[in-house]
Parts: structure tokens; sequence; C-alpha cells
């Protein structure tokens, strides 16, 4: 199928400043597909989004949406004319109309005698039928949150573009809201691409995640890939409580303070000294005073786990979840093992990867 | 899909028409100052300068005039908003409209009853020797005439200017810097010299150079006040002596000035100035203890000079006949009635079409690159022109392009939309940009065009700016003198003008009537500017539960 929105090679980079705010970025929006951009804040995530919505211009490449360009070699489509949806951060409900003009003010190409239908279509679709006589200062913010987001759906654009959706929601509303929005998004079938600076909100709600850091794609594909197979170090932090551990080659194995692995591909263990990257459930311990490989640093209660620092004999630190009947106070010698047996990912410097597999004692 | 369009801005760029109309408006308001220059520096060395000794003065006199009433009226202004929003002043509630009434006042009427009642042998001094042991002359009532006087007038006057903003600043910004500094331990004096005053200058030094800015253009007071400036002399030139030349000669000093000061403006608007966050909470007020009796007296007195004497001089004289040959210059009440509705019908034309014609200068203002402020910048040339000035360069264009032009209302509708464009450029453009940017990008993103926006989105979010904007406008241009004085058509009177003949004449009761109905037609005007200014239009609802 068709991808709904292209980018290639797009950089945006104004006279102002001094390194590119999007730099050389490609990717595919898929049909039905929700595409995550996330990134820490500065990394050029919002521009992306607003570079596809037509409230700026890139500075090279080219964006087509549906097959058609939109922005490119010197020319553009305005806004309007985009078929583009937007939910803005502030959702930017116009004050000064009601719930219903709101939505109306969207459907301005449709006959006047079909608007109606539009606007309760609307409604209905994101659960605030009766509610459309309303002003925006008289709803809450969930609630107009759901109005932006039935404007724009509402000229059934095939995509719609949302702006830290959840940033203005309380924590317990969040969730909810999530999966509310992933199947608005289902019964609307329209694609989306959602900005967030949230690595878990992006691992819950997206199709594919496209990772940003300072204007550079660092990695896309679907949630599990970027958490499990990060491919820099930068994605491996970002993504989740990430520890990098040394690792020593030794023949086709390597050799680490928490225990053996297996290399799988040689052509890049040429080099004698590399990192693994450990996360807190591919590893557990157990008190041992007599041969310890590490003692505890910190604890963390967490509700339903602890979580445990742990200073290795060589200085570094490994993190590891116990569930809450295992206490231990700071100070006790463990010893530390993989459990895991799943491969696990190790770097040469900060991009180039493979992976081991830890060998079972 | 719609036509390729080649767009290099921002989204936010004003479509065509808004450009031409602007471009228009600029012209109209850059051609008279222009020409006015051009006469000027043709007349140097051909027409004479007035002699060295009165040149000095009248140098002398205005900037002393524009420093000591912007100075004075920074010390009124900020110590009325430091005690009607920090502390406990008895009345609050009150005073914040009260100290803010005097801008329906016209300083030339201050001027008039505060020479009835402050000159040697005036009404005070006579009420003086009859009821106490002093006599004629004790007390020095003629320092009122000249400099003392003149500055007193004006920055009674004028000090809303500097009220206004420094009170919205104490009521808006966060005061969580004042509770830090509080909860640091820090005394009342501290916090009033470190934390709130720091906070308040930007505004209170934009106030005073607006009151400065007023004081090198003001005609009237200089004039009653018998102290020679710039505007009086340009007025005797032109009307005494008929001599355009000189007048346009003199005027090039005060427009230079007057250009120095916008510039300096410009540099402090937009700095400091008030963050409104949404944990907003009003601060508790600072008590006054024993302080309050001093602190209501301050306040008293200043608003007895400001308001009670001149208004209660006012109603006297409209109810007392003094002399016959003050009888007799009076005007018949319902002719003056008549003068007075067609006045305010007159004004409320001109000051909608002003604040229409300010809308493309404003749009283009920030929204549309350099070339759109650079054009916004020019349909503000009328700023730099005082009163006087304006009615001169219209007089000379004029007579240069369309004679035929000249007899009519159409010059004396121009220079009050010259000279006050600009301020309404200003307050339109603070509506402008409460209105979040996010709104006019949704607006587009949903298939509207960058024109519906403006007509659907932000004009309706700006109608109280916009409302506000007209209301000061109609103030400004009910109380204008001078250009009214120059320009209008024979047969063609207005307020100011019925109070001026009589009072310039010293005929100050013959006057009051007319000033009466002006001070009543400035009520609702000045109704709407205190509206605004104490309730915060509805803006983008908050997002919060």
């Amino acid at each position: 199928m068709e991808p709904v929105i292209t980018l290639q090679h797009v950089t945006r980079h104004p006279s102002t400043a001094r390194h590119p705010i999007v730099n050389d970025l490609s990717l595919e929006l898929h049909p039905g597909e929700i595409l995550v951009l996330l990134g820490p804040s500065g990394s050029g995530k919002t521009t992306t989004l607003r570079l596809i919505a037509g409230l700026e211009l890139p500075d090279r490449g080219e964006i087509m949406i549906r097959g058609v360009s939109a922005a490119g070699r010197g020319r553009a489509l305005p806004p309007e004319a985009r078929r583009v949806g937007m939910v803005f951060q502030d959702y930017a409900l116009f004050p000064h109309m009601t719930v219903n003009d709101n939505i109306r003010f969207a459907l301005h190409a449709y006959p006047k005698h079909e608007q109606p239908d539009r606007i309760n279509e609307a409604l209905r679709l994101v659960g605030l039928t009766g509610l459309g006589e309303r002003l925006p200062h008289q709803l809450s913010g969930g609630q107009q949150q759901r109005v932006a987001i039935a404007r724009a759906l509402a000229p059934q654009p095939p995509v719609i573009l949302l702006d830290e959706p959840f940033s203005n929601l309380d924590t317990a509303l969040r969730d909810h809201v999530r999966s509310e929005l992933r199947s608005i998004l289902r019964t609307a079938q329209t694609s989306a691409i959602i900005v967030t600076h949230d690595q878990a909100e992006a691992l819950a709600i997206a199709d594919r995640i496209a990772l940003l850091h300072e204007g550079v794609l660092h990695q896309i594909g679907t949630p599990e890939e970027l958490f499990a197979q990060p491919c820099t170090r930068f994605a491996a932090a970002f993504m989740g409580q990430a520890d990098f551990v040394t690792v020593h080659r030794n023949g086709q194995q390597l050799s680490s303070e928490l225990g053996p692995l297996q290399l799988h591909d040689d052509h890049v263990a040429c080099y004698e000294q590399t990192c693994i990257l450990v996360r807190h459930d591919d590893v557990s311990f157990e008190p041992n005073a007599h041969h310890p490989n590490a003692h505890i640093l910190e604890r963390h209660y967490e509700g339903p786990m602890y979580h445990y620092r742990l200073r290795l004999q060589s200085g570094q630190m490994v993190s590891c979840k116990l569930p809450h009947d295992n206490k231990f106070d700071v100070g006790t010698p463990v010893v530390v093992r993989y459990i895991c047996t799943h491969p696990l990912v190790y770097f040469i410097g900060e991009n180039a990867r493979s992976v081991a597999t830890p060998i079972a004692l | 899909m719609a036509d390729w369009q080649i767009i290099t801005g921002n989204t936010r760029k004003p479509p065509k028409v808004v450009w031409i109309i602007a471009l228009l408006v600029a012209a109209v308001a850059l051609i008279p100052a222009l020409y006015t220059i051009i006469r000027a520096v043709d007349a140097i060395g051909t027409t004479p300068l007035p002699p060295w000794p009165l040149l000095r003065t009248l140098i002398v006199n205005t900037i002393l005039l524009a420093v000591f009433s912007a100075a004075l009226s920074g010390i009124i202004g900020v110590t009325q908003a430091l005690l009607i929003e920090r502390t406990n002043l008895f009345g609050r509630r009150w005073w914040r409209i009260v100290v803010a009434l005097p801008l329906a006042i016209p300083p030339y009427v201050l001027s008039m009853t505060t020479i009835a009642l402050m000159r040697p042998r005036g009404i005070i001094e006579r009420w003086l020797v009859e009821n106490t042991y002093a006599t004629y002359g004790d007390i020095p009532f003629n320092l009122l005439f000249g400099l003392p006087g003149s500055t007193i007038v004006l920055a009674l006057c004028l000090s809303p200017y500097v009220y206004l903003p420094v009170a919205a600043v104490l009521r808006q910004g966060s005061n969580h810097l004042s509770e830090i500094a509080q909860i640091s331990g820090a005394s009342w004096r501290y916090r009033l010299r470190h934390v709130t005053l720091p906070l308040i200058i930007p505004a209170a030094g934009g106030g005073m150079l607006l009151v400065m800015l007023y004081a090198l253009a003001d005609f009237g007071v200089p004039a009653l006040l018998r102290l020679p400036t710039f505007s009086t002399a340009i007025y005797g030139r032109f009307t005494g002596q008929i001599d355009r030349a000189g007048a346009a000669l003199l005027s090039l000093p005060l427009i230079i000035a007057t250009l120095g000061l916008i510039i300096l403006e410009e540099r402090l608007a937009g700095r400091g100035g008030a963050q409104i966050n949404r944990s907003w909470r009003p601060q508790l007020p600072h008590a006054l203890q024993g302080w309050q009796l001093p602190a209501l007296s301050v306040m008293l007195i200043i608003s007895g000079a400001a308001l009670v004497g001149p208004v209660s001089t006012l109603i006297y004289w409209s109810m007392n006949v003094v002399s016959a040959s003050e009888l007799a210059s009076r005007v018949p009440l319902d002719r003056l009635l008549q003068i007075g509705t067609g006045n305010i019908a007159f004004v409320a034309f001109v000051a909608t079409l002003t604040t229409a014609l300010a809308i493309t200068p404003t749009l283009l203002l920030r929204r549309g690159g350099i070339a759109g402020t650079l054009l916004a910048r020019i349909s503000q040339a009328g700023y730099a022109l005082p009163g006087v000035v304006v009615a001169l360069s219209i007089v000379l264009v004029i007579n240069q392009a369309s004679p035929w032009l000249a007899g009519g209302l159409i010059p004396l509708i121009l220079a009050y939309i010259i000279r006050f464009l600009p301020q309404a450029v200003q307050s339109l453009d603070v509506a402008f940009e409460q209105i979040a940017p996010s709104l006019e990008e949704a607006g587009r993103s949903l298939g509207q065009t960058a024109n519906n926006v403006i007509r659907q989105i932000v004009l309706p979010l700006a109608a109280p700016g916009l409302q506000a904007s007209w209301a000061l406008l109609f103030l400004s241009m009910l109380k204008e003198l001078p250009a009214t004085l120059l320009l209008r058509p024979a047969g063609f009177d207005t307020l100011a003008v019925r109070i001026w003949m009589p009072a310039s004449d010293g005929l100050y009761t013959a006057a009051a009537v007319p000033a009466l109905i002006l001070l009543v037609g400035a009520l609702l005007p000045l109704a709407l500017v205190l509206r605004n200014q104490y309730q915060r239009p509805p803006q983008q609802p908050s997002v919060e539960e």
C-alpha cells in the first residue's frame, strides 16, 4: 500500500539556529498506522510535526502526502490544502465558539445540510454526545482534548498529528485517555503521528516508534525492537533503565563480571573490550557473604517491587528489581547473575552493535 | 487539492489585501510628516530663527516641562499603584477607579480651574485673607504661572498613564518572587527596593515616557499658564504671524526630540513586565496600621487636586453668574448640547475609522516579517508629530496638493487619524498578542484560508481589545485641542473649542458648562477602558481539570 506520508531527506535549518533542528530525516507513515515521534526536548519532533502540517517549511528535502508533493523544491501547499488534522498541545479550541461551532469550522468544505450529521458523528466518536452547545471553558481538560480530536477527525483526514497529547492530563487520566485514543483512531481508520517525550507512553501506544535526537533519526521500528535491540547507546539509554557492563573477548565467548556470553557472529568481535547493555529484568541476585561479586548500594521502594542499585567489584553499576517480599539492607554482599535466555546487545563505540546470549551456568 | 502556492515565511503571514491597505495607511501617515520636514529643511537659512534668548527659553522650558511632569507623574502613579495594589488602604476598590478618572479631564480644563483657585487674588487667597490673618502676597501664589504650575497640572492629569501599567504589573505579576523574599526573611522595605520596584520599573518607565511625549506636545496647559514652549511658539507663528515656513522650522527640533523619546520607548517596551501563570493567587496586602491615615491623606490630596477641585469649581461656575460680560459670552445651553452631541458623534465616527484603519498595520507588525514591521512603523509616523505640527503639516500638504479639500472636515479627520493611529496600533497589538498562535495555526490546518482565520478567529477574539482601543481613541479625540482649533472648518464647533475660546480670554465661567458636558461624554468610554483594564478578557480556556 502507498504510504500516507513520506519524508525524504527533510532538513529544517533556520538561519538563526547554529545546528539544524531537523537533519536529513526520512520516514514513511503507512495507512492505519500509529507512529510515535519520540525524543528528549529539543530533538526536533514537534518541528517535524509542524513541517508535515505545513506550519513550517523544510529547507531541503521533500514531504509527500498520499503520493502528492506537499513541500519541496521551493514549492509548498499551504496548511489549509494539506488535509491533515492536527491536535495542538494546548488543544487550541476557539474560546469564543461552542463545541459544535469549533467542529463546524473544520467542515466548511462540506455542504451545509451535511454538517450537523458530521458534527454529531464526530462527537459520538469521542464520546461527547450532547455537549455540543458548551463553550470550551465549560469543559474539563480531558473533554477539551476530546473536542480537539473530534475537530481534527471531523473532515475525515487520512492522517492526524498529535503534539504531546497527554502532557496536560494528570497521571490517573492518562492511561485511560491513551487506550481511548487508540480505539478512536482504529474506529476512524485514521493514521496518526504522535509526538511525545515519554518513552513509556510511546511503548504503550505506538505501532512503530521513530526515535529522534538533536534532529537526527536514531532508530525506527516496533516498540519491541527499540526496547530490546537499540541501535545506539543513546537509544538504549532513552528507551528505559540501561546499564553498560564491560565485557572482554575470549575466543567465541565474552567474559563479564556477571558471567560468560556466547558470541553469535565474529566480524565485529575483533575488539578486545566492549560494553554490553543490561536492563533490570536481565539479571537477578541473591545474598552471598562467601563469594560476592557485588553489594547493594541503594534500595528504592516502588510498591510491588524493590528497585536495587548494585555496585559490582569493578565499580560498575547494574539495576535489578525484586518482588517486595525480598527486602535486603544496603551494604549486603550479593551474587548477581544473568537470568535471561534472549540475546543481549553489545556496543563497540557509540553505534556499532551486535548480540550475544548469556551462557547458563 | 488547492492551487500550488509558493510560501516562504510563517503561516501567520497576512494575505495580500492586508498589505495593500496597510500600504495606503502608511502613505497617509507618512506624507505630511515628510513634507513638514522637507519644508523645515528648506527654511533653514532663508527664514530667520527667533532671537537666541527666546529660542533658549523655548528649549529650556520645553525640556524642563517634559522632564518634571514625567518625574512628578511617575511619583504620583507609582505611589498610588503601590498603596492600592499592595497595602490594605481603606477603600482600595474605589480608589482603583478614582485614580484613573483624571484621564477624562483635559489638562487645559484643569489649568483653567487651577488658575481660578490658586492665582494671586484667586478664590483661595481671597478666602484666606477674609477668614485668617493672612494678607495678600503672604503666600507666593504667583508661582502658579510658568513652570511649577504647568508641571503640577500636567502631572495630575497624566499620572494615570503611569498608574495603569504599574498597577497591572502589580496585580498580574508573579507574586512568588515577593513571597519567596518574605519567606527568606526580608523586611518589607527590602522587598520593596529589591523585588517590587525592579519589577515595576519597566512599566513605570514606559508610562513616564508617554507623559514626556504628551508634555512635549501639549499646547493648552503652557498656553493658559503662560509658559512659552515650542508648541505655543509654533501655534503663535502659525496663527498670529501666518509664517508657515517659520512654523515648520520650529517643528523640526520638536519632531527630533519626540523621535528620540519614541526610540527610547521602543527599547524599554517588552522588557520585564508581568508573566501570568496559572497558579496565580492574590498577594496578602501589607498592613498599613498606623500609616493608614497618612496614606489616605496623600490619596485624598492628589485626587482632590485632580478631580474634586476642578469638578466642583466647574459646577459652582455653571450655577453662579459672576459678571455681566461673562454672562454675555455664554453660549445658550441648548446650543451647547447640540454642539456636544454633534462633537460626540463626530469623534465616535473618527475613532471607529481609526480603529478599523489600525487593524492592517497591527497585523503586519509581528506577522509580516521585516517589511511588515517597517510598514507598521511608518504608519506610526504621526506619533512623532505634536498636534500643532500635525495640523501644520496637513495645511501645508493640502495647500500644495489639493487646495479644494481645505475648508471641509477632511483635514480635521486626517489630523485625528494621523495623530492617534499609533495609539490605536499599540493597543491593538497588545490585544492581538494575547491570542495564542496555536489558535491561528489550528484554523489554517483545519482548512481555512489566512483571510478567514483573521475574520473568524483573530478579530472576534480581539474584540475586547478593539473596544478598549476605540474608547481610548474616543477620549483622546474628544480632548484634542490644537489640531481642532487650527483645522476646524468655519461653523464647526467642538466642546474643546467652546471651552478654549472663553478660557483663553480669561472668561472661565463661560467655559464651565461645555467642560462639564465634555466630562459627561468622556465617562462612557472611560468606563470601557477601565473594564478592559480590570477584567481580563476571556482567553484560551485553562487546560487544567
